[in-house]
Order: C-alpha cells, then sequence, then structure tokens
C-alpha cells in the first residue's frame, strides 16, 4: 500500500533537540564504568576527609544535644504552651519532605519514561533514606524515653498492657514513615546490585580479593543474566509503581497529623495534596544543592548535564507553583468559608507576630523560584545553587509557620503566646545536617553514585531513537530496529 | 582465572556450555534471536544492562512477580484490617476523641500502608527466589571475559544440557552470528 | 538508526474521506439536536428540574474538555513521544471549549433556579451568606465565567494552532512555541479549574467549603476525558480509521493514564471525605450527611464500589489495560460513573432523595452532543494524526517496557 504521508525528517540537531544525548561527550559504556568506579576505587580526595571531619563534628554535636535531652528531659526544647508543638515537628516534617524527591525521582520520573533521571536516581534515594533517618530522630526522642520505642508498634508486651490508638493520626505516622523508609531501602538497595556486582569484578580483576569477597556477598551473586535481569525489570517495575502512591501516602499522612484536628490552619482538606507537592518542591531543592557540589568535586558535568538542571528546575518551578496554588486556596477559602477563626488564622499568619517567616516563606517559595521561566537561569549552575538554597530555607518556613502561627494564638487570648526556640532546639536542628552530610559522603565514597546500569541501559535506548548514533564501540543492526 | 574462585576450588567436570561475546545489544540480540529460531531452549544472555526485546529474542516467559505479589498485597490489606479491627474494638476498647471503636474511614492509612509494604518486600523476595539467588558459585563465572560482562561485554550461552546441544553444530551456529569470540564453558 | 519501513501506522490513511466524516457529522447533528429539543420541551414544562439536570451534563461537558486541556498542556511539557499518535484528537477535544462557553447561557439564565446566593433578599438574612456576597453574586459570577472560558479557550486556541501550522511546515518551532504557552497555561488552568469548580458546583452549598474541591473535580474530568479519547481511538479502529497508527501499546498507555486518574480521584476523595468525618465540624459535615441519607446512599455506595474499587482492581493488572475489548468496557463506565458523581454532587442540594428524571437524558445529551458536533466538525480537512510532530516517527513506533 501506498503511503500516505511522508514523516518529518530528522537529522541530528532536530534528534538532539527533541531527545538530548543523556551522556555527553559520546562515551563507550566501557567509559562510563571507568568514570564512576574511578570515584569508589581511587584514592580518597583530601577534601573528602575535610569534609567527612566537618560533617562528623557537627554531627558529634547534635549526639551532644540529643545525650543532655536525653538525660534532662524534653523541657530542653522551647516547646510550650500555647505552642506545645514547635520545632520537632516542623524539623520531622522539613526532613521527611526532603526524602521524597528520592522516591519520585526513582519511581515517578520511571513510570513517566523520563530516561534523564537515570544518572540522578541513586543520589536522589540515598538522600531520601539519609533524610528519613534525620526525620526519625524527633519522634523517636520527643518521646522522652527512646528505649520504648516500640510501644509504638503492635509488639504484644507485658509492659505496656495495652494496644496502640490506631485511630490516632500518629500511628499512622509510624506506619507511613517505617514502610516509606524501609521500601525505599529495599528500593535502592535492589538498584544497587548490578552495579555492587560490576564493583565486585572489578575487584576481582584487580585482585583486591577481600574486597572482591565483600562486594559478592552484597551483590548475592549477581551474573547479569537475560533470565535475572527479567523478574529483575518486573520486581523494579512494580517497586515503582508501589513506591508512587507510597510516596503521596506518606507526606499525605504527615499531613494528616494536623488537618484531622479542629485547629484553624490546620484542618483544611487541600492539605495532602498540598504537603506532597510542598514535599516534592523541597526534595528536588535539595536534590539540587547536593547534585551541583557532588557533579563539581568528582567532575561528572558530562553525566550530570545542564539538561539535568534545566528539568529538575521545571519541576521546581512546577511545584513551587503547586504550593502557591495551595496558599492562595487556603486564604480564600477561609475568606469564603466567612468562619471568623478561619479568617482570623489567616489573617495573623500573614500580619501577626510571625508576619516575617510567613513573608520569608512566599518569598522564598513563590517569588523566587519565578526566575526559572528564564531558560538561561534554569541552566545556570550558580543561580541554581541559590535557587535551592532559598527553597529549603522557604520550605523549613512553611512548616514553621503553618506549625507555630496556628497554635500559637488559638481560640483563648489568655494563653496567646509566642515561641522561640532554645539553643538545644537549634543546635539539634543544625546537628540533623552534620548526620545528613556524614551519610552522604560515606555514601560517595564507598557506593557507585550514578546508577551504572541504568544509564548504560537508558544510552541503549537512546541510540535507537530516530537520528541517533549507535553508542560508541557498538555494531548497530538495521532490520528489525523496529518490531 | 575464574572470578568467584575464591568460593570453592575449581575442578573442571567436563564441559557445561558454550559462549560467544559480542561488541553491543544490537548483535547480541540478533544472535540470541537465531539461537532461538534454531530451537535452542536452554539458553541464556549475559548483558550489563536489561536489553529491551531480550524476553522475546530469547523465548523467556513473562515473569512470574507480579502475579504471585498481588496475593501478598491482599494479605496486607486483610492483616491490616484484622490487627486494626481486634485491638480497637475487642483488645482494648477505648473511646477516643468519640470516634468508633471500629470504623473504615481512619483505618485506611495503615491498611494502605501493610498493603504496599507486603508488596514491595513480596515482589523483591520473589524476584530473588524465582533467580535462585543469592548464588555466589556459577560455571558462568570460570568464563574468559565473563568479569567484564559489568561493564561492557555481551554474552550468548548455550548450554549443553540443552538437547540439541552439540558441541560442533552448536558451535557453528555462534559462529555463524559473527560474533567477537566463542568458548567452551567448562563445569564446576 | 532509522525503522521507517516496519512502521504498520505507515499503510494507514491519515484523512478522513468525505463520505464518513459527513456521516459522523449528521449523527452527532441528530443526536444533540433531539438533546436541545429535550431540553426545550423541559425548559417549557418544568423549567426548574431542566436547569437542574442541565447543570449536570453542562458540567461534565466542560470538565472533560478541560480534562483534554490538562492533558495536552503535561505531554508537551514532559516531552512525552507516545501520545502524539493520538494528539490531533485531543486537540479536537480541546477546541470544543469555546462551544462550552456558549453552553454557560444556559447556566446563568438559570441561576435563581441553582444558586441560593443568588436570592438577594434570602442572603441580606443569612448572617454567613452575607458576608459571602463579595464573591457569591450575580454579576460576579457571569464575569468570572467570561473570564474562565476567555482564557482557556485562549490557551487552547494558542497551542492547537501551532500543531495544525506545524503540519504544513513541520518546523520545530511549533513544539517549542506549544510547549512555552503550556507552562503558564497550565497555571492559569489550575486556579481557574478549581475557581470554577467553586463556583459552579461548591457555591451549590453555599454555606459548605472545601479547599480540595477544585482538584475533586478536576481529577473526575481527567477521568472521563482519558476514557472518552479510549472510546474514539477504538471507534476508529473498529472503522479502520488508524487502526495500524495506534497500536495496542498506545491502548496500554491510554489504559495506564486511566488507572492513574483513578488512583487520583480516589486519593482526592478520600482526602476529603476522611478529613471531614474526622474532624467532624456539623457545617462541614452536612455536605455528606445529606449523601448518607434519603437514597442518596446509594449513590454514595457505588461511587466508592464502581469509581474505586471496580476499576482500580480492574485497570491494575497489565493484561487488561491491553485488552482492547475490556479497555473500550471499562471507558463506558467510567463514563458513567463520573455521571454519577456530578449527579452526587449536584442533586442532593436540591433533592432529599434521588428523584430520576427524563430531564437528566436531555439535559445530558444536549451539552455532550454540542460538544461531540464541534469536535468533529474540526476533522474536516485535517491529518488525523500530528503528521508535522517530528516525534510522530518515534510515537508510531512506540513501545512499553
Amino acid at each position: 500500500m501506498a503511503t500516505t504521508a511522508t514523516l518529518p525528517q530528522i537529522n541530528k540537531p532536530l534528534a538532539q533537540e527533541l531527545n538530548p544525548s543523556l551522556v555527553e561527550g559520546n562515551l563507550s559504556y566501557h567509559e562510563v564504568t571507568e568514570q564512576v568506579c574511578e570515584i569508589v576505587e581511587g584514592a580518597v580526595h583530601r577534601n573528602w576527609y575535610i569534609g567527612f571531619a566537618i560533617s562528623f563534628s557537627i554531627f558529634l554535636m547534635m549526639v551532644g544535644m540529643l545525650g543532655y535531652q536525653l538525660f534532662t528531659g524534653v523541657g530542653v526544647w522551647g516547646n510550650n504552651a500555647p505552642v506545645a508543638w514547635a520545632w520537632d515537628i516542623t524539623n520531622f516534617v522539613f526532613w521527611i519532605g526532603i526524602g521524597h524527591a528520592g522516591t519520585l525521582i526513582s519511581a515517578v520520573l520511571f513510570l513517566f519514561r523520563q530516561k534523564w533521571r537515570t544518572s540522578i536516581n541513586r543520589a536522589a534515594e540515598a538522600m531520601t533514606l539519609f533524610a528519613v533517618a534525620c526525620a526519625a530522630i524527633y519522634p523517636v526522642m520527643h518521646t522522652g524515653r527512646p528505649w520504648r520505642t516500640y510501644w509504638l508498634f503492635p509488639v504484644p508486651n507485658l509492659d505496656l498492657n495495652m494496644w496502640q490508638n490506631f485511630r490516632s493520626p500518629l500511628m499512622w505516622d509510624v506506619f507511613a514513615i517505617s514502610t516509606y523508609g524501609s521500601v525505599s531501602a529495599v528500593f535502592w538497595y535492589m538498584g544497587l546490585i548490578p552495579d555492587l556486582a560490576t564493583l565486585r569484578d572489578r575487584a576481582a580483576v584487580a585482585g583486591k580479593h577481600t574486597r572482591a569477597m565483600i562486594l559478592g556477598v552484597f551483590s548475592l551473586g549477581w551474573r547479569f543474566s537475560a533470565r535475572h535481569w527479567t523478574n529483575y525489570e518486573k520486581m523494579y517495575l512494580l517497586l515503582a509503581a508501589i513506591s508512587t502512591p507510597l510516596v503521596l501516602s506518606v507526606h499525605s499522612i504527615v499531613s494528616f497529623d494536623f488537618a484531622t484536628s479542629v485547629i484553624p490552619g490546620w484542618h483544611t482538606t487541600i492539605f495532602p495534596p498540598y504537603f506532597v507537592a510542598g514535599a516534592v518542591f523541597s526534595g528536588f531543592a535539595m536534590v539540587q544543592t547536593l547534585l551541583l557540589v557532588t557533579r563539581w568535586a568528582l567532575g561528572l558535568e558530562n553525566l550530570i548535564t545542564s539538561k539535568h538542571l534545566d528539568n529538575m528546575n521545571k519541576i521546581i518551578l512546577a511545584t513551587g507553583m503547586i504550593v502557591g496554588y495551595a496558599y492562595a486556596t487556603e486564604f480564600f477559602i477561609a475568606w469564603y468559608s466567612a468562619n471568623q477563626y478561619e479568617r482570623f488564622v489567616f489573617f495573623n499568619r500573614a500580619f501577626g507576630p510571625y508576619w516575617w517567616a510567613y513573608a520569608l516563606m512566599v518569598s522564598c517559595n513563590v517569588l523566587s523560584p519565578q526566575i526559572f521561566w528564564v531558560k538561561s537561569l534554569r541552566t545556570n549552575v550558580i543561580v541554581t545553587f541559590i535557587m535551592s538554597i532559598f527553597v529549603n530555607i522557604g520550605m523549613w518556613f512553611e512548616r514553621f509557620v503553618i506549625i507555630a502561627s496556628s497554635l500559637h494564638r488559638d481560640f483563648m487570648p489568655s494563653s496567646w503566646g509566642y515561641f522561640q526556640p532554645s539553643y538545644v532546639d537549634i543546635c539539634t536542628f543544625i546537628g540533623t545536617f552534620g548526620f545528613f552530610m556524614t551519610l552522604f559522603l560515606l555514601f560517595l565514597r564507598f557506593i557507585p553514585c550514578i546508577a551504572l546500569s541504568e544509564v548504560k541501559g537508558a544510552m541503549a535506548a537512546q541510540a535507537h531513537l530516530p537520528g541517533h548514533e549507535p553508542v560508541k564501540g557498538t555494531t548497530p543492526v538495521h532490520a528489525g530496529g523496529h518490531h | 582465572m575464574g572470578l568467584m574462585s575464591f568460593f570453592a576450588p575449581r575442578v573442571p567436570k567436563g564441559v557445561y556450555g558454550l559462549m560467544a561475546e559480542y561488541d553491543g545489544p544490537d548483535t547480541l540480540l540478533e544472535a540470541c534471536k537465531a539461537v532461538r529460531d534454531a530451537g535452542y531452549k536452554k539458553t541464556d544472555s549475559f548483558s550489563p544492562f536489561p536489553i529491551h526485546g531480550m524476553e522475546e529474542a530469547l523465548g523467556l516467559p513473562e515473569s512470574k512477580v507480579g502475579k504471585i505479589a498481588i496475593l501478598f498485597s491482599f494479605t496486607g490489606a486483610s492483616i491490616a484490617l484484622l490487627m486494626q479491627w481486634w485491638t480497637g474494638a475487642e483488645g482494648y476498647p477505648l473511646i477516643v476523641g468519640g470516634k468508633p471503636l471500629f470504623a473504615f474511614e481512619p483505618s485506611i492509612p495503615i491498611t494502605f500502608e501493610l498493603t504496599v509494604l507486603l508488596s514491595a518486600f513480596s515482589s523483591v523476595a520473589l524476584m530473588l527466589a524465582l533467580n535462585g539467588l543469592p548464588r555466589f558459585n556459577h560455571p558462568v563465572f570460570g568464563a574468559k571475559n565473563f568479569d567484564r560482562v559489568g561493564d561492557d561485554r555481551f554474552m550468548l550461552l548455550i548450554e549443553k544440557s540443552d538437547p540439541k546441544f552439540d558441541e560442533t553444530a552448536t558451535r557453528q551456529l555462534l559462529e555463524a552470528t559473527h560474533p567477537k569470540s566463542t568458548q567452551v564453558v567448562e563445569s564446576n | 538508526m532509522s525503522g521507517h519501513d516496519n512502521l504498520a501506522g505507515l499503510t494507514d490513511r491519515w484523512y478522513l474521506d468525505d463520505s464518513t466524516w459527513s456521516k459522523v457529522r449528521n449523527a452527532l447533528l441528530f443526536v444533540a439536536l433531539i438533546g436541545w429539543i429535550g431540553c426545550g420541551a423541559g425548559l417549557a414544562l418544568d423549567p426548574d428540574r431542566f436547569y437542574k439536570s442541565y447543570l449536570v451534563g453542562f458540567a461534565y461537558a466542560t470538565f472533560t474538555c478541560l480534562g483534554g486541556l490538562f492533558f495536552l498542556q503535561v505531554m508537551y511539557l514532559t516531552g512525552s513521544a507516545w501520545s502524539v499518535t493520538v494528539r490531533r484528537i485531543v486537540e479536537h477535544l480541546v477546541a470544543a471549549i469555546p462551544a462550552c462557553a456558549v453552553l454557560f447561557i444556559p447556566v446563568v439564565l438559570g441561576i435563581h433556579h441553582l444558586y441560593e446566593w443568588s436570592h438577594v433578599e434570602e442572603v441580606s438574612k443569612d448572617p454567613i451568606l452575607s458576608q459571602k456576597s463579595g464573591f457569591l453574586n450575580v454579576e460576579g459570577f457571569i464575569i468570572r465565567g467570561v473570564v474562565f472560558f476567555a482564557i482557556w479557550s485562549f490557551i487552547a486556541w494558542k497551542i492547537t494552532s501551532q500543531s495544525l501550522a506545524q503540519d504544513k511546515d513541520q518546523s520545530i518551532a511549533h513544539m517549542d512555541t506549544a510547549s512555552r504557552w503550556s507552562a503558564p497555561g497550565l497555571v492559569f488552568t489550575f486556579l481557574t479549574v478549581s475557581l470554577a469548580a467553586f463556583d459552579w458546583l461548591m457555591s451549590l452549598a453555599p454555606h459548605w467549603y472545601s479547599t480540595i474541591f477544585g482538584l475533586y473535580i478536576f481529577a473526575g474530568g481527567g477521568w472521563t476525558f482519558i476514557s472518552t479519547m479510549m472510546i474514539i481511538c477504538q471507534l476508529f479502529r473498529k472503522n479502520g480509521i488508524l487502526a495500524k497508527s495506534i497500536t495496542v501499546e498506545h491502548y496500554h498507555d491510554l489504559g495506564k493514564w486511566m488507572f492513574a486518574t483513578t488512583a487520583f480521584w480516589s486519593y482526592i476523595a478520600f482526602s476529603q471525605y476522611m478529613l471531614i468525618w474526622y474532624a467532624n465540624l456539623p457545617e462541614e459535615t452536612i455536605w455528606y450527611k445529606i449523601r448518607w441519607e434519603g437514597g442518596w446512599e446509594v449513590l454514595s455506595y457505588l461511587l466508592i464500589v464502581g469509581h474505586f474499587f471496580f476499576p482500580f482492581l480492574v485497570l491494575l493488572a497489565r493484561g487488561s489495560k491491553r485488552n482492547l475489548g475490556l479497555m473500550f468496557g471499562m471507558a463506558f463506565w467510567v463514563l458513567f460513573i463520573q455521571y454519577i458523581d456530578l449527579y452526587f454532587v449536584i442533586m442532593p442540594n436540591f433533592y432529599k432523595s434521588p428523584a430520576p428524571h427524563w430531564l437528566d437524558l436531555f439535559g445530558w445529551l444536549a451539552p455532550v452532543g454540542t460538544v461531540g458536533v464541534v469536535f468533529w466538525s474540526r476533522f474536516r480537512g485535517k491529518a488525523l494524526v500530528p503528521v508535522g510532530d517530528l516525534r510522530l516517527e518515534q510515537a508510531l513506533g512506540h513501545q512499553n517496557i
């Protein structure tokens, strides 16, 4: 039969524009392996030690603060009536939110076939785990008796002699966070197996037998078999499909902690999607912060390209707008409700004693990301870095505003107050950054920070797109490219 | 020197199969199709990343991971609902905040989380079980260049246990697919 | 690497012949006409009921088109390749948005039948409504409606016209322009669709409020939109149109979107319901209370099962998303259940128990038929796929993992 229309012809520059190269510089598979493995196999750079020393000291400060709190009591924190739930939950929500980008990049972008994710998902997932670890510190320490943490789980025990109240959103949180932490860890580890096997083989070739043995155990004897890949890919797809609603559920459930209450400013139905968007927003900002430093320090500009910055900044802009939409909706409905308490809380939020926090939040989260409408700013490393810090600050203040400003002037004016953090609050929070960075630096040192097998798979897939070259060193087969 | 040789002393016990090496995913895929069309069943290919279309090229059945995992997800949901109903309404009935002792509304979040937890863990467990992993010792680890499959090598294996296997004829078939090299893999 | 010769889609005819086009157009015109005749009779016999039934149909048609507008912009922004094959159909559906502006007129005419807040007398006696009259008033309602439709029509025109121009010159510049418009377009779509949902549907219960309500309605629109796509593509297929261009891979992707929108609607619906249930504030729970009694609870249960459990479990499996017959049936189920959802949102505000009426049928048929006519009339003389899109080859050869 005759062709009724001719397809547009794709030349090389057009192909680049439609599907930009994931890896710059026409690398072969081997060159990618070398570049990524060199980071974990080569000598440790002096800067790594400096960074580690600083992070670890800050981490030790956190340990000291937590120890002091443990022996003295939670009274060393600044929260008190009426703001009985302040700094700790702010930081908890902040860190949990940061974690969301990892799962989003690995799972949601996987389902959306965004191949560019392959060079950043490993680091982002690691970040998720570390952020969840930082977040978990707060509720566990706020119990005052962390050794009783198992009371939060339905473990039959004689010292408690009763069951948990599963109708409480705080119990939902326990399940959401622990499921999220463990599923993310498994997802991350599963993605790691082929790369650990690659490292194992390289160690064996280099004659480092102890290293090869340890890596051999952790890679579970992976042998890159097609029969294994079939089950592996199905499992990976399932984990991605499962993690997508999971990541939505986690921050939704965190938002239920607030929204199931009757406190004006907390009880509003848009909270679940609003919290999720905010989490993605802050998480992407944190990924940007870390990746910009990592790619600069490790010379990964050809794998984490300006296209990545561009895409990530687009997501930051989009989620920033969603967060802005939620702020606007909340304000509008507070007025529309004609409920005097709702109206008061939102007026007080913007113009009351915490006006400065609100102004900071709006300018960091909604106004400043607007510069990302300009493409040259989206791909500018310095601008991106500064913006990512802005967003992190803005999102921390968002949680602070929601929590402190809704509580500090409650229904009874006689008990109005103003929350101020204690030095223990502040030092613990700074310390969590040390904890986070310590873990992240260890990750960079011992684990390939770029998912090798995924990047190579994406390179192979891209070679089949119209107008693209085959991967260097391989022979293309023309007949049956499509079937 | 085989890569995993430190796990067990290698004692050659005859031929395990024939292995051919290719320079990329496309050539490997074509070779797999040729071998499948020639009627071989006990075959396997090795590549640094999963190759799109390989299941079809090797004639592999669809993975069972998903179908079995769904059973576990229902189990997770049931456990969660039973747990919340029994502890709240039977084991330790206590009215909090005027809420009923058991209702579906506040039970959904935990039900969802346990469903997800069991589906995720069972998918991983099933993947490992169906793949027979962890397994640290395997004849293919002894093949030459096999320690570079994780880097940039693409290999095709036809096992001796295949009824159609014949060292000369099979080697000829593999040679016809233009491999970079072919070799005999020994049993261990 | 190029695979021109293996693309089955290239053997399809990418243009409709005139006789097919006019046959379908006539059929749709006939349906729309029947709808309007029924509506006319209703207006004469029972105007009050007419406006109420019509509002359901109007919201149904409009939010479906808006779901398409959302989808189109998201596809441009994410650089999606697979959807290029079906994009022309989306564009024509989106191009029916200006027709929805005309469909808005009866809603305006029936404002006093529909909206309690439009009665100035009553509002002045009600301490809550009188505080809201700055927003809930007749002039504001009309002006906002006009502005919404102007914005949507403008965005729709900006994006679809680029695609049509690209058919002629195959320039990548059109794709870039469409993507550039999609970003602010999506922001405005989001804002205005929520406000429209507040205006047209939430304010039917003027004392009640829910911040998530806009998303709830939007999610339902996306759901019917994607199911409409499934039905149109399959009807094409059954008649040998684009039968090889739109492959099972594309249906699989449409099915994934059906699944995603099912899950998203359920998430939003559950969030709204559970938070109101849990906080138990009388001014909020009343909205659900009237929907749990007087027979309306049947619809509530039907939504839980039919809007969530049934489609969710069926669409979960990979096999069912690749089973064309099943997906065809499922898409009709979606269209039916979404009607029930809008009925459930609108009607309990007026009636203590469900009272189906013959006008419900015509009130739905008239707006939906009108959108259908406008949609179909756009097909004349235009290619059925965006032949100028540079990703077309990639789209035709698309495969799922």
